[in-house]
């Protein structure tokens, strides 16, 4: 490597500092080797000495004054933004990216609920109209064993089969319309 | 030799150099290549940064060839710099002999 190719690598490494900046440097580096050669030197040998420009250059940049300016802040773990209060039903607006997710979950309740309200729908309506059956059996039972406890369990059992019913078909109801809305369909 | 430590001692070989004296580029980057195995070219950087800090002065004096060479004068700050980081060294290097010599006790 010559003078030449010294500088010019040299320059070019040194593109990121001022202009100002790199003319001074290149000029030190030009005295140097007017210096070295005054005493003999070939310029092979100062570059030899003087050592890899780009290393050379890369301490020029580390400590160089432009390069005062503290380098941008690594960035930063953001912690999502705490879930807002859920508003009142029907006149939600979808604002974030949390929002949307709870909004698929809730669809994918939805269609969940929404298949097991076919089984669970004519159940419910059988529970609820097997009191009419008891009734009969009822009047049956009643006319062969006439007893206020034969009575009693009859009626217990129309009563609970037909709270059932009714419970199954209103759980199911709310909660089918329930992810309907917060799905948002 | 390590690297790192060597442009530690770097600081306090130019220092040391200067307040002999007033000196060019070349041949503080000469007197210290010769001693110790280092490019010469990482003298020209860390010049910048005494300069940047104060430590010395640069001024420019007629050369018998060629244009005006670029001389460094040591400041008084930097003098006091000098002084600190040769007792350091000293210390250093008397703490470390007492490991070679085996004689540490």
């Amino acid at each position: 490597m010559n003078k030449t190719e010294f500088l010019q690598e040299l320059y070019n490494h040194l593109l990121p500092l001022s202009a100002e900046e790199r003319s001074e440097i290149i000029a030190d580096f030009e005295d140097h080797f007017r210096a070295g050669l005054e005493r003999g030197k070939t310029e092979e040998q100062i570059c030899a000495e003087l050592g890899n420009p780009y290393t050379c250059a890369l301490q020029f940049l580390r400590t160089s004054d432009t390069q005062q300016t503290p380098p941008p802040p690594p960035p930063q773990y953001n912690a999502p933004p705490a879930a807002p209060p859920v508003p009142p039903y029907g006149n939600r607006t979808p604002q974030s990216v949390n929002d949307r997710r709870n909004k698929t979950l809730w669809g994918i309740l939805f269609f969940i609920v929404l298949f097991c309200a076919i089984g669970v729908y004519p159940a419910s309506i059988a529970l609820m109209l097997c009191p009419i059956a008891i009734l009969i059996a009822a009047i049956v039972a009643v006319a062969f064993v006439p007893t206020g406890i034969m009575v009693g369990l009859m009626i217990s059992l129309s009563v609970f089969l037909f709270s059932l019913g009714l419970f199954g078909f209103l759980l199911t109801t709310w909660l089918l319309k329930l992810s309907y809305r917060r799905a948002g369909f | 030799m390590n690297t790192q430590f060597k442009k530690g001692v770097l600081e306090l070989c130019v220092l040391s150099l200067l307040k002999q004296g007033d000196k060019y580029g070349y041949e503080l980057a000469d007197s210290v290549g010769k001693q110790i195995d280092i490019s010469e070219g990482s003298i020209y950087p860390l010049l910048k940064r005494l300069r940047a800090e104060g430590f010395f002065e640069v001024y420019l004096k007629e050369s018998p060839s060629g244009p005006a060479r670029k001389y460094y004068r040591l400041t008084q700050k930097g003098a006091d710099m000098q002084v600190h980081l040769e007792n350091e060294w000293r210390e250093f290097t008397a703490s470390v002999s007492t490991f070679i010599g085996g004689d540490s006790e």
